[in-house]
């Protein structure tokens, strides 16, 4: 298969005008592949390393979860055998599964990152396009830390340009604007020219995918799963010759068609000016991230009490969307507790943690948290920001807990501690891996620009025995 | 407009009178010599050699359903008959897939109106994505929910530009449609979900990809008209 022709191939189809400088698309794709041939500034270089980190915990949280038996299961049915790892496990599939089961693994459980501007998650599809080009590519580690930094980046300026209005309009923009990250950090590690780059972008834009009404559902999960795929093919296509419309990122694309304002000044910029990937954001707990203040503030209250039981009464004081967004009073399963700040705030003082086990069905019914979370009032307050909460809690025959978080953890303001960074991936890895998996990949994720490819950090994500999961096809 | 339940009840539970089933043999027949013919052209020698395996079940509906579309004399829903062709398990299964598979794509073609064209939607890929899914639905057989998260998938997926149609990118977007169309069943019906009112909903097909119903022009299309009602209408 001739994946890496030379720059002078012709359409296999119709012959298009040759000549497409100064297009929005080809500044953009000309500074991608600039940045794509140096070094990443250091500030950028560490940012990337950490929403690599954080995207690669979620995908090995989410390795045995149903969603992820059935895409495996639906694999093998369709013989899709091949060399790409799958997160987690010990079984390989072919590239096109093998981008599909990444993706939607690290998006799965909505814990993974989020640049707040545009609500992407951008990691998941460009984690799922590396590693499914992984076994065919002969390429060092820093360039796939680049086309990981660039994957992501290209993303984020996409979505500013279409932001507020795209998202608004219902659209789920991590699968519409993942598509082209995808494409992006594809092409660079597949080696594509600059204007078969244009065409990766052009053929790409006719695969956007992503309803925000599938959210709820293993759907949500699936869009950046299948955008790695769409960015893969699309840039497998271009390589070989295939030619899409001409500026795909001008008035003529898709851009236009599903937003209703474009703001192409958000795709132009040096990549030597900061990038929209340090603003990206990591969950430290898995739900909406409007009670995340709240939870702090539980987890925190949590530390300075030794008996829940003697709990009367508790009041948080929160931004008026934490009722409207996570109002549910009562939740009967895991899925409807990640929708109530009740129940977040319930087991943080309970438990002092709030993790995976604690949005599970156990706690969702169990009879102490239940209690708990008929005692609370949350008191929605227009000058209370969003990233901040207050909880005050009245015990019997004790003095009462005040505790107030200015800055949520997670925010941009206060963003994970590199320590706070591990402890989640290690809360994640640790049930799928075993203790020690969170540093293997850890060390071979900060050793990533030096190694010689990517094989110690898929080394790093799949289980060290044999006997773990199955043999492989 | 449409509701998905009632796409997926139409799937499930309607018996195509003969003369839809006739017009069905006749498109089936269309596609099957298209995608002969455009088989041979660069696009899907180029097409095939990217694909993992060019026989299977999702890459075979892609194939084609290029090939097809690559072609003068392609039938009206290159996607719809793509799908049926890939999954049916016999030309009678797909006969009726077909005639299935038209009736919904019409409609949503219809339900989706003027302004999503003019948007620049393709409406080949969108409306033919969800006849398509009707189509794999029905040659597959698959019970009612599954049914239901296969038109999820497909909806979520609907895509295609009609400013493509005239580059590489024209069939290869009608064919992706189909070959959504067909993974979206095989996950399906192993247990993958998916929205419960992905045409409907608020932030479902219709509301993405056309106008708000309230100011929708119903193109001339009976907004109350069941699934079907054409075929039993004169002429």
């Amino acid at each position: 298969m001739a994946l890496f022709p030379g720059p002078t191939v012709p359409s296999v189809g119709r012959m298009s005008p040759a000549v497409t400088v100064g297009t929005p698309t080809s500044e953009f794709c000309a500074q991608l592949l600039t940045a794509g041939a140096t070094p990443l500034p250091p500030r950028v270089a560490r940012a990337a390393r950490r929403s690599l980190l954080n995207v690669l915990g979620t995908a090995v949280g989410a390795a045995r979860t149903p969603a992820i038996d059935v895409l495996l299961a639906t694999a093998r049915e369709q013989d899709g055998a091949g060399a790409v790892a799958v997160v987690g496990r010990a079984e390989t599939v072919d590239w096109y599964w093998g981008a599909l089961l990444a993706g939607t693994a690290a998006h799965l459980d909505d814990f993974d990152d989020t640049h707040l501007a545009t609500v992407i998650h951008p990691g998941a599809a460009v984690l799922a396009t590396l590693l499914s080009l992984a076994p065919e590519l002969e390429v060092d580690g820093e360039r796939y830390l680049t086309a990981f930094a660039l994957g992501c980046e290209s993303q984020l300026r996409i979505g500013n340009a279409v932001s507020p209005s795209h998202y608004d309009r219902g659209w789920h923009i991590t699968g519409t604007c993942g598509v082209f990250g995808t494409a992006v950090a594809a092409s660079l590690l597949l080696g594509l020219t600059a204007e078969q780059m244009e065409h990766a972008l052009a053929i790409v834009s006719t695969m956007v995918l992503g309803h925000r009404e599938g959210f709820g559902s293993m759907t949500k999960p699936f869009h950046p799963g299948k955008a790695a795929v769409n960015g893969v093919l699309a840039a497998r296509l271009a390589a070989a010759g295939v030619r899409g419309i001409d500026d795909p990122l001008g008035d003529g694309g898709v851009l236009p068609v599903f937003a209703d304002v474009v703001d192409r000044r958000e795709l132009g910029g040096s990549f030597e000016r900061d990038w929209e990937l340090e603003r990206n954001a990591f969950k430290p707990y898995p739900c909406g991230i409007v009670a995340h203040p709240t939870i702090d503030a539980a987890v925190a209250a949590s530390g300075q009490m030794d008996d829940p039981a003697a709990i009367e009464s508790v009041e948080i004081t929160c931004h008026p969307l934490v009722p409207e967004l996570m109002g549910h009073r009562q939740p009967r399963d895991g899925l409807q507790a990640r929708f109530s700040a009740y129940h977040a705030a319930a087991v943080g003082l309970l438990d002092g943690q709030v993790g995976l086990v604690q949005f599970g069905d156990d706690r969702a019914v169990a009879p102490d948290v239940e209690r708990l979370r008929g005692l609370i009032t949350l008191l929605p307050t227009a000058d209370c920001a969003r990233d901040e909460a207050t909880i005050r809690i009245e015990r019997a025959g004790r003095d009462a807990v005040t505790v107030h978080i200015p800055h949520a953890r997670g925010s941009l303001d206060r963003p994970l501690t590199d320590d706070e960074l591990f402890d989640k991936v290690d809360r994640l890895a640790g049930p799928v891996l075993g203790p020690g998996a969170a540093r293997r990949i850890s060390a071979a994720v900060e050793a990533l620009a030096d190694a010689p490819g990517f094989d110690e950090l898929v080394a790093a994500i799949r289980p060290t025995s044999t006997t773990e999961g199955e043999a492989n096809r | 407009m449409i509701t998905t339940s009632e796409v997926v009840d139409f799937v499930r539970d309607t018996t195509p009178p003969p003369t839809a089933l006739d017009r069905a043999l006749v498109e089936l027949g269309r596609f099957r010599r298209a995608a002969r013919r455009g088989a041979d052209t660069p696009l899907v020698a180029t097409l095939k050699q990217v694909a993992v395996r060019p026989g299977s079940l999702l890459w075979s509906a892609w194939i084609d359903g290029t090939a097809a579309a690559a072609v003068d004399g392609r039938p009206a829903w290159v996607a719809v008959c793509a799908a049926a062709n890939a999954l049916a398990v016999d030309d009678g299964g797909a006969i009726e897939a077909v005639a299935i598979g038209y009736e919904v794509a019409d409609r949503v073609r219809a339900d989706l109106g003027v302004a999503h064209t003019e948007a620049g939607w393709s409406v080949q890929c969108t409306a033919g994505a969800i006849g398509a899914a009707a189509a794999a639905g029905r040659a597959l057989g698959l019970d009612v929910g599954h049914v239901h998260h296969l038109i999820g998938l497909c909806a979520t997926q609907a895509a295609g530009l009609a400013a493509a149609a005239d580059t590489d990118t024209g069939p290869l977007q009608i064919g992706k449609a189909a070959s959504n169309a067909v993974e979206a069943a095989l996950l399906s019906r192993n247990g993958f979900t998916s929205a419960a009112q992905p045409l409907e909903g608020r932030r479902g097909l219709f509301a993405l990809m056309s106008v708000p119903p309230a100011a929708a022009e119903r193109n001339g299309t009976a907004a109350d008209a069941r699934l079907g009602a054409a075929w039993s209408s004169p002429g």
